[in-house]
């Protein structure tokens, strides 16, 4: 009977103290078991006349020493030694000494607990932030390698800085560096321009539940979350011989974490006016000692500070992705050597067959235009004026045809002296027109030695074919039909244009 | 009573604490916490709340046969705490229990599960750090929330096993 009113009153006590020692403060909880603690000793005494009290102020030592350490035991081993001194009258030493031995062998067992625990939490924090930076470096690698295009590169290279599946930087912006112009320009950031758009970008995400692929294809789609960002990014352009701390990056190749509000630095100035950055950090994105740019992070929404751990993380992400701009620029040039024409840096023959490959399977019901066109007496402007006269002309020429074709991507040159441009959704007549802007866009220009031409100056002729009077719809059948009307028009006295009509010309 | 009552007393006492303190903490912290989101004007059943900074112990997709082939109900999922005496809940882990060993999957940092709409409470002061953690606490232990992560572990498990 006494045993269990023991018991249940030790139990009802501890659950209530329990209770609300967690619904106070932290300092207040920690009294507030080390109360509890006194009231069970207390009853216990009330139950036992304290005939055991100087045994159970243990459990006093013992809860001094767990709420408060050294010093809330030290008390506790007072506290209890003057409370059995004055329930007893006989003040003992021996005791004192009993409750200090067994307060430091609690406080060794419970030293080492604490220590253990420690080391447990330290461990799982490296643990997890290991873990994470690997996960996201996995992520990424995969997602780079998977691609060549420079916008979908930069796209995953921001994303995995930023997004809450990457390493969780509010914002990033990427800066090219181009040394012949000497120039640093923004070319992609992603992020809210201020804490406000933040919280509402990350409530979408967070309702749309996106992993870090699905987030890399989503911005590459919808851009309107950074729209304004970039816009405003786009705009930003920094001399690269400049003193400035984006040109010291990229100088000393190692990350710089500065506050953008306290220096005199012109271009974080800048950042700080226009994009409310403050503390920010800047990695330089290089490879081979080639500089390609910079990567610029910050927390504009949630303000958390840039600790080193964290600029850790990043670092292999930057080193990663220089890595991957390199092989994309490559990637580009060879690119360019394959597909463009080295003298007039128009798409040149070999591009040609592909695009109206790709035309005329992708777009089968679609409308389809094809101009030739040929300088009028070429071999004699070659044999007059020479080679190296020539090559300028096809040059010169080749920017009159850019400039006056709605598509300069689908201007090439066929070769020799010989240039066609593919006109997708243009019929005949609206093909004719396109045709008829050229000549008098190369008419109305001034060529070298033009006027030594038969005529007195430089002229073209041009044939035109569409895909619906063709009665073979091929690719071979289109060229041949606009090849028809250019001899058409070379033969009716050149500079005109000539279209295939369904019938032999 | 003999010194035995003594022994009686203190081992009621911290048993009473280690049984107790955790579910009293999850019973403190929903009440604080709903409390606050009512007077913050927000439904805590209907806030969103976002898992994406979880984070995997193991390569994605695994080779360990007992995470390949875990059910989902073999995932164990359960919030992390620091102490018995003075819980407070620091995350949430996810493993599996295969035999006597058990097998860490993922781990999910309190201060690393989002809550947007509490951000912006947070930005704007209208709550303060303490009961930011409160809630956060709340939603984090909340059966929802560790259904809802036990899904995302599985899925993932096995997505990637698809795509290989």
């Amino acid at each position: 009977m006494v045993y269990g009113l023991l018991i249940g009153g030790i139990v009802l006590i501890t659950i209530v103290f329990n209770i609300l020692r967690l619904m106070t403060t932290p300092v207040l909880n920690r009294w507030l078991l080390a109360g509890s603690s006194s009231l069970v000793v207390i009853w216990h005494g009330v139950l036992s006349d304290f005939y055991d009290l100087h045994w159970s102020v243990l459990l006093l030592i013992m809860t001094g020493l767990i709420c408060f350490h050294w010093k809330g035991m030290t008390v506790a081993i007072m506290v209890s030694w003057l409370l059995v001194y004055s329930q007893s009258g006989t003040l003992s030493f021996p005791l004192l000494l009993s409750y200090i031995f067994f307060g430091l062998g609690a406080a060794l067992l419970f030293g080492y607990v604490t220590q253990l625990k420690r080391e447990r939490s330290g461990r799982l924090r490296m643990l997890t932030a290991s873990s994470r930076q690997l996960n996201v470096f996995r992520e990424v690698s995969f997602t780079m390698q998977e691609t060549l295009d420079p916008d979908r590169l930069l796209q995953t290279i921001l994303t995995s800085v930023t997004a809450g599946h990457g390493l969780g930087f509010n914002r990033s912006i990427i800066f090219f560096a181009d040394v012949e112009k000497d120039s640093i320009y923004g070319v992609m950031g992603t992020g809210p321009m201020n804490p406000e758009d933040g919280f509402q970008i990350w409530e979408e995400i967070t309702r749309q539940h996106y992993d870090l692929q699905g987030l890399i294809d989503e911005k590459e789609t919808d851009s309107t979350h950074d729209e304004q960002l970039n816009e405003r990014i786009r705009k930003m352009t920094i001399p690269f011989h400049g003193d400035h701390l984006f040109k010291q990056t990229l100088d000393s190749g190692r990350p710089l974490h500065v506050y953008a509000s306290i220096t005199d630095d012109p271009v974080l100035r800048m950042l700080h006016t226009d994009l409310q950055m403050d503390e920010c950090t800047i990695f330089p994105l290089h490879h081979q000692g080639i500089p390609y740019g910079l990567l610029v992070i910050d927390n504009v929404v949630n303000k958390k500070p840039i600790t080193p751990q964290k600029m850790d993380s990043v670092r292999p992400i930057a080193e990663q992705a220089s890595l991957a701009l390199h092989q994309t620029m490559l990637y580009q040039r060879i690119e360019t050597l394959a597909l463009r024409d080295g003298l007039t840096r128009l798409k040149n023959h070999r591009s040609f067959e592909q695009d109206l490959d790709v035309l005329f399977r992708e777009c089968e019901t679609d409308e389809l235009s094809l101009i030739v066109m040929d300088i009028d007496h070429f071999k004699h402007y070659n044999d007059t004026n020479g080679h190296l006269a020539g090559n300028e002309l096809l040059t010169r020429l080749a920017s009159v045809i850019r400039r006056s074709v709605p598509d300069e991507q689908m201007a090439y040159r066929f070769g020799g002296e010989e240039f066609v441009v593919l006109l997708p959704q243009y019929d005949e007549v609206e093909a004719s027109h396109v045709a008829e802007t050229i000549r008098a866009a190369v008419l109305g220009t001034n060529f070298t030695y033009g006027e030594r031409q038969p005529g007195g100056r430089l002229t073209l002729s041009f044939g035109v074919a569409s895909k619906h009077t063709l009665h073979e719809q091929s690719r071979e059948r289109l060229i041949e039909c606009a090849d028809q009307a250019l001899y058409a028009a070379k033969s009716r006295g050149k500079n005109q244009v000539c279209r295939w009509e369904g019938v032999p010309l | 009573m003999t010194e035995f009552s003594v022994m009686i007393m203190t081992v009621a006492f911290i048993a009473t604490i280690l049984f107790t303190s955790r579910p009293s903490y999850r019973f403190v912290t929903g009440s604080v916490a709903n409390r606050h989101a009512e007077a913050l004007g927000v439904s805590l059943k209907d806030v969103s709340f976002s898992f994406d900074q979880m984070v995997y112990f193991i390569a994605l997709p695994t080779t360990i046969p007992e995470v390949r082939d875990a059910m989902k109900e073999e995932l164990v999922v359960e919030p992390y705490y620091e102490s018995y005496f003075f819980p407070e809940v620091n995350g949430v882990q996810v493993s599996v229990k295969s035999g006597s060993a058990v097998i860490p999957i993922a781990y999910l940092p309190i201060d690393d599960f989002s809550l947007p709409v509490l951000d912006r409470h947070l930005e704007a002061g209208k709550v303060n750090e303490r009961v930011n953690r409160t809630i956060r606490a709340h939603m984090i232990v909340h059966e929802r929330t560790l259904a809802a992560i036990r899904d995302e572990v599985y899925h993932h498990l096995h997505e990637d096993r698809l795509a290989q």
